[in-house]
């Protein structure tokens, strides 16, 4: 849908974890999920009839216990290093 | 429908590259796109580009329009993102025309309700919102002539606005 290309994601490489941040106007946090697969990151997200799904490649190995924190439409997802 | 997008869009759609100058080299034909919309009966559409400001700060911009067509069959053309030489994002917009107020839907993640301002002129509203490194602004013609104060509502990064029409 036409929501889902509007907002693209910041990835910040930091010495411990890697903070991946993202925008998705209209989604509280309990609508999220994140998916860890190796090194890649999918991100889903359904609000009424907003859906968002993004797909992050990370080329940096990173723990499968994310933390994803936020409010407003921002969300911001650590994750530690191995 | 109960609600109906508002026809009409503010400028012809042929005006489109005069209006954007440059960030329609980045784009490519956009009447070309609008063409293939209308041949192939979809609804709406969008197309972006990115803008590198200064690689040594990270910071990548994103710019971009959407097309929705009407039930008329009119499309309506809308800017978003943020400008090259600007930290203002323009945000997306949706107006409800309906039968005694207009609704508009603007996306506003990151914001905090205090953060957000409209200013109603004319039956033209200015919308300013966010502070720091995250900011909104964008004119908003509700298509309508307006009475009293505008409503707001912010949830979730989504800012609804009620109107009354006069």
């Amino acid at each position: 849908m036409l929501a889902d290309t509007l907002y693209g994601f910041d990835v910040f490489d930091e010495p411990d974890q890697v903070q991946v941040i993202v925008e998705l106007p209209g989604v509280r946090k309990e609508d999220l999920s994140v998916d860890m697969r190796s090194t890649t990151l999918d991100i889903i997200a359904r609000a009424g009839t907003r859906q968002y799904h993004r797909h992050i490649e990370l080329e940096i190995p990173v723990k499968s216990d994310p933390v994803i924190s936020g409010k407003n439409g921002v969300f911001g997802i650590l994750l530690g290093k191995v | 429908m109960e609600k109906q997008r508002k026809k009409m869009n503010d400028e012809p759609v042929l005006d489109f590259g005069l209006k954007f100058g440059g960030i329609l080299t980045e784009l490519g034909n956009f009447t070309q796109d609008i063409t293939r919309m209308v041949e192939e009966g979809k609804t709406e559409m969008s197309k972006t580009g990115e803008i590198s400001f200064d690689r040594s700060k990270k910071v990548k911009g994103m710019y971009g329009v959407s097309v929705r067509m009407g039930g008329d069959g009119m499309p309506r053309v809308d800017t978003f993102g943020r400008r090259p030489e600007s930290d203002t994002r323009e945000p997306i917009v949706d107006i409800f025309d309906e039968a005694e107020r207009v609704q508009v839907i603007v996306e506003l993640p990151g914001v905090e309700e205090k953060d957000i301002s409209l200013e109603l002129k004319d039956s033209l509203l200015t919308l300013t919102a966010g502070k720091g490194d995250r900011k909104y602004k964008k004119e908003i013609d509700p298509g309508a002539e307006i009475k009293g104060e505008p409503k707001k509502k912010y949830k979730n990064g989504i800012l609804e606005i009620i109107l009354q029409k006069a």
